[in-house]
């Protein structure tokens, strides 16, 4: 359930940044600044309902430190940070420096989804809480 | 139940980059041999270096770097591991082909070798993949295929100790080892990585699932069924001449079968990638057609042909050099800037190049060019392949310098945020 339903929240996120890449590499600077913020938005707002709420969900019954949750918000910073830069290269109307920091933006984006996808999200299917109510709060975020 | 779970990006760069840097060195060497070759011994040592020398490291390393990303299981001490594995590995590979082509008595050292390094290898990889916490089509087709590795191997390993005194099953074995290897080990590897990446990388919708795992089950089935026509052949004492021609008619079948796996795979993909979201052309792209290009060549090759103008030598060019290494050099020219600038940025650095600014794309289309040359050549004139085959693996070590250079230089400065690294 919350495995189907952020595997889904991957696969749209992805579809916002394919038309986007694609304005870049015509350089159609208005239109990818255009695609660029509810591109942004809607990855920022995955990050959130991870973080905000089933990350700590899922750290009250596998702890914090340094393990699997910690290890995924330090991607999502990576992350940010990228997608900060592919901002600015937009901006700049610099295509090398856009398609480049997309690129990487993508491999990033998708071995982290990877890795949620085979193992954070089955992990969270398994926890002992109530699945119903954290994708409620999940996507009242 | 999670103990254990890493997402860590465990492995050290070094590990991987130790396989991926050693491959293309037998390709360059089987492009050396080959324009000295002669024998069909010396041929099936050249298979070899592509085989075990090129794709093996390969898929050793990948799997070193994969395995806790998309299972979550990570090696104790990697580092130490890789070299435990490389150089038994890669001694036995050098031993083998000297053997083979020179036709030196090293078999049997070479067999201990190669028995040891991926036979242990393959057994404790196989047994993190069965203790994966999720199921998917892509963790059983790695599952299948290191089964079928190790099938091959100890086939292989038969072969190469008998092969001075051959008894009347060497016949048979001969052609089981090649499908084993080609169809179970490397045709499930490349298809289980494909099924995880091409939608990931691409933006393109999942084959149906029902027909990822059919066509798993069809390869592996129809092994299985081989398997099993061998086991026969050796409990039962009939006439070798009618088992003979037995056996090739039911092999024959079984190996259409293989390939009708194939197509299915081949045609399903190449849809895909066709009508992916993602509509940026880059030289990886080109090197994923050329490969599936060539499985859809191949996997209509033996129906096409005239049972007696099927050619060995050709099926393996179009499978091997055509489907496999093409598909490898696409991977290997994402995986390894992709990890140079992980680990960097995983240690806080946020000046570096990004994963384009790393390599030249236009010397990346270059490769892709000579590999399409070399590739045709090995069919129409296999000789003339040699100098493209070096050429094309030299340029494949320009390509990706930067981008090494780059993680080492990095690694010798200081983190900027010293004691929150997560090295
Ligand atoms: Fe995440
Ligand atoms: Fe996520």
């Amino acid at each position: 359930m919350i495995k189907d339903f952020m595997t889904n929240d991957h696969r749209e996120c992805d579809n916002l940044y394919a038309p986007l890449e694609e304005a870049i590499s015509k350089e159609d600077w208005d239109r990818a600044l255009e695609l660029y913020t509810p591109f942004k938005d809607a990855m920022l707002h995955h990050f959130a309902m991870e973080e905000e709420v089933l990350f700590p969900k899922m750290e009250e019954y596998v702890g914090g430190g340094e393990g699997p949750i910690y290890v995924m918000k330090m991607e999502h910073s990576q992350i940010k940070s990228i997608i900060n830069s592919l901002g600015e290269a937009i901006e700049a109307k610099d295509k090398r420096k856009a398609l480049g920091y997309g690129e990487t933006f993508m491999i990033m984006t998708q071995q982290h989804n990877m890795k949620e996808e085979q193992i954070l999200y089955t992990m969270a299917e398994q926890l002992p809480f109530d699945k119903e109510e954290v994708l409620k709060e999940m996507k009242e975020v | 139940m999670f103990k254990g779970v890493s997402l860590d990006q465990a492995p050290p760069f070094e590990a991987p980059l130790l396989f991926f840097l050693t491959a293309p060195l037998f390709a360059i060497l089987a492009g050396a041999a080959l324009t000295e070759a002669l024998f069909f011994q010396q041929h099936i040592a050249i298979l070899h270096l592509f085989s075990l020398g090129f794709m093996l490291n390969i898929m050793f390393g990948a799997l070193l770097q994969m395995l806790p990303v998309v299972i979550g299981v990570k090696f104790q001490n990697p580092k130490r591991m890789a070299w435990w594995v490389y150089i038994p590995l890669n001694t036995g590979i050098a031993l083998f082909f000297i053997s083979l082509y020179f036709d030196i008595a090293l078999y049997h050292p070479a067999a201990l070798l190669l028995l040891l390094s991926i036979g242990s290898f393959a057994l404790l990889t196989l047994y993190k993949l069965f203790n994966a916490p999720s199921n998917t089509p892509t963790l059983w087709a790695f599952r299948l295929s290191l089964i079928s590795l190790l099938i091959a191997l100890a086939m292989g390993v038969f072969l190469l100790t008998t092969l001075k005194n051959p008894p009347e099953i060497f016949g048979f074995v001969l052609p089981m080892h090649a499908l084993f290897a080609a169809f179970g080990w490397i045709a499930l590897l490349i298809i289980g990585v494909s099924y995880q990446v091409i939608p990931m990388f691409y933006v393109t919708t999942e084959i149906d699932r029902r027909v990822q795992y059919m066509v798993i089950w069809l390869i592996s089935g129809a092994l299985t069924l081989l398997l099993l026509a061998l086991i026969t052949l050796m409990a039962t004492d009939e006439n070798i001449v009618v088992t003979f021609i037995l056996s090739a008619t039911f092999g024959f079948i079984l190996f259409l079968l293989l390939n009708f796996a194939l197509f299915v795979y081949a045609v399903m993909t190449l849809l895909r990638l066709y009508n992916r979201k993602r509509s940026i052309k880059e030289p990886s792209l080109g090197f994923w057609y050329v490969g599936l290009f060539a499985a859809l060549a191949a996997s209509i090759y033996p129906a096409a042909m005239p049972f007696n103008h099927f050619s060995d030598n050709i099926y393996a060019v179009l499978f091997g050099y055509g489907f496999a290494i093409s598909i490898i050099y696409g991977m290997l020219y994402k995986i390894i800037p992709f990890l140079s600038w992980f680990h960097i940025s995983s240690r806080g650095f946020f000046d570096m190049p990004n994963m384009k600014e790393m390599v030249d794309e236009r010397l990346l289309y270059l490769h892709l060019g000579l590999h399409l040359l070399s590739f045709a050549l090995l069919i129409l004139y296999p000789k003339a392949a040699a100098p493209f085959i070096i050429a094309e693996n030299i340029l494949f070590y320009i390509n990706i310098k930067k981008a090494v250079k780059i993680y080492f230089e990095y690694k010798a400065k200081k983190s900027p945020f010293e004691g929150f690294s997560r090295q």
